[in-house]
This record gives structure tokens, sequence and C-alpha cells, in this order.
């Protein structure tokens, strides 16, 4: 296949793969009761070159959050997405695609402590690990 | 062509992610170098090596204040012909946005502490640490309208 097939193709997946992402965090965002903006975002990629991506921001009352894409893959995963506390963008936690599925890695309250949102303990991505984030900010805001 | 807030606030934290990444490189190879300083190339001394771990921080904050200001200089560029400096730059455009006085003058922290490793003044301003030095600048970013001709 040559180069710009293949590009597409990369690219194509990549983008359906996040859009899955937005689609269902923004349906769990409704269920949770917290407000969403979709947005766009440019990244820039050495084999896709610079494109648009969508990403996310939920808010309730104060805490406002935003899920951005950050790269199509990195070492042991096909895609990375972080979470940032705003208007700081303070980071929050990071989301990683492997074994076909989104996972959160956030230094959860029952989990050791480390140094770096890499090396947190991972938890598969659904409403409740979202919602457990999300409360958890809620808890620490000043 | 309309430009995105958030671009230039991620324009900001990209300048983070960039430090965090040379840090971490300079970290590993400071160990290597402990082991065996031979690794460095011979034009590279390891005191230079030194220096620039150093002062990689105050390199990456200054940078930092560059791509925060540039945005605000855009911004009021869309409507005036003046080039004001740093400082009523940051004033008017965060009197303009209603920015909170507490985040303007945690911007102009930074400036000062930015202005201080630029230009080596003897009162040196307070340091502030670069990931402080992001939040207080993406803050003040956050007051301006979502999308603009700038």
């Amino acid at each position: 296949m040559s180069a710009a097939p293949k590009t597409e193709r990369l690219r194509k997946e990549w983008l359906d793969r996040l859009s899955d992402l937005i689609q269902k965090v923004k349906t769990w965002a409704d269920e949770l009761g917290w407000s969403k903006r979709e947005i766009e975002v440019t990244l820039s990629d050495s084999q896709l070159g610079k494109y648009k991506a969508p990403a996310l921001i939920i808010q309730d009352d104060a805490i406002r959050i935003l899920l951005e894409p950050i790269a199509r893959s990195a070492p042991g995963a096909d895609g990375v997405v972080d979470l940032y506390l705003m208007p700081a963008y303070d980071d929050i936690a990071s989301l990683y695609f492997y074994d076909d599925d989104w996972r959160v890695h956030y230094m959860f309250p029952e989990t050791q402590t480390v140094a770096t949102i890499r090396d947190a303990s991972a938890k598969l991505l659904t409403k409740e690990s979202l919602r457990e984030v999300l409360e958890e900010l809620k808890r620490n805001a000043v | 062509m309309l430009s995105s807030k958030f671009n230039w606030i991620k324009r900001v934290k990209d300048v983070e992610r960039e430090y965090n990444a040379t840090q971490f490189a300079i970290d590993y190879l400071k160990n290597i170098i402990q082991q065996d300083p031979n690794v460095l190339a011979r034009e590279i001394k390891v005191k230079d090596f030194g220096k620039a771990a150093e002062r990689l921080e105050g390199t990456y904050t200054i940078r930092l204040f560059a791509e925060f200001e540039t945005c605000l200089r855009k911004l009021w560029e869309v409507s005036r012909s003046t080039k004001p400096g740093a400082r009523t730059l940051l004033d008017s455009v965060g009197d303009k946005y209603g920015t909170p006085r507490d985040w303007i003058d945690n911007a102009h922290a930074v400036r000062e502490y930015r202005n201080s490793l630029v230009h080596e003044k003897e009162d040196d301003a307070q340091p502030i640490a670069l990931d402080l030095a992001r939040r207080y600048l993406c803050c003040y970013l956050s007051r301006l309208p979502p999308y603009g001709k700038w």
C-alpha cells in the first residue's frame, strides 16, 4: 500500500477512535449531569502531518475538565488522551488505548502514589471510573 | 481566519511539555555521565553540561512567557497599531476582558521573573517554578474571547 492511502487509513482509524471516545464521554457527562462542549484542536504527527481532532470540555459547578487528544500512538498504546483541570491546564489523568479499550491512568485515592501519571494504576474507562476521577477533583477543589 | 483561544493556551502548555521531556533527557544523561564522564563528546565539558542542566527551567520559562506575550500582542494588533510594553499589555488586555486582578498580578509575577532571567537584574524577582508559571499564564489566557481574528 503506498504511503498516502496508509496515512489516510491511520488518520481515519485514530479519528474514529477519538470520536467514539468523545461520544461515550459526552453520554456519560449527560447522565452525570455535567455540561459539555466539544471543541477542535490541531495535532501534528510525523506520520499523519497536521490535522484537526475533536476534544471535549466537561464542567460541573466550578470544576472544568479538558479531554485533549495527545497522540495516535505511544509505546504500548494505540492512542493517548490527557485529562486536564482548567483553566490552569493542570495534569490530572491520562487515557491510553490498549487491549481494545481505553484505560484511565490516575492516582486513585486507594492506590500507591507514584512519580508520574503514566505509572499510576490503570482502570478500564467507564462511567464509574470517570465519575471517581471527577468526584475526587471536586473533593480536592479549594 | 479566526484564531482559537484554546490553541494559544495549548501553545503555552506545549512549552511545559517540551521542558518536561528535556528535563527527563538531562536527568537520564546526568546519571550516565556520573558513571562515565567520557561519554560526553570532546567539545562538551562536564561543567557546561552542568550549567545547561541548571539553567534549563529558566530557559523554558523565557520561552513560556514568549508564547504568552505573542498571543496578547496578536490580540492587541487586531484593533491597535501601537506597541505597548509588556506591563501595559498585560494590564490593558486583562482589564478589557474582566480578568481577576489576582490573575493579572500572577501573570506580572511571571513577567518580572522572566525579566530577571533575561536582563540579569541585581534585584532578582521571586523565582517561579515552570508549572506554576504555566498555571498563572493559562488562567490569564482563559479570560480571552474564545475566537478572534488574532
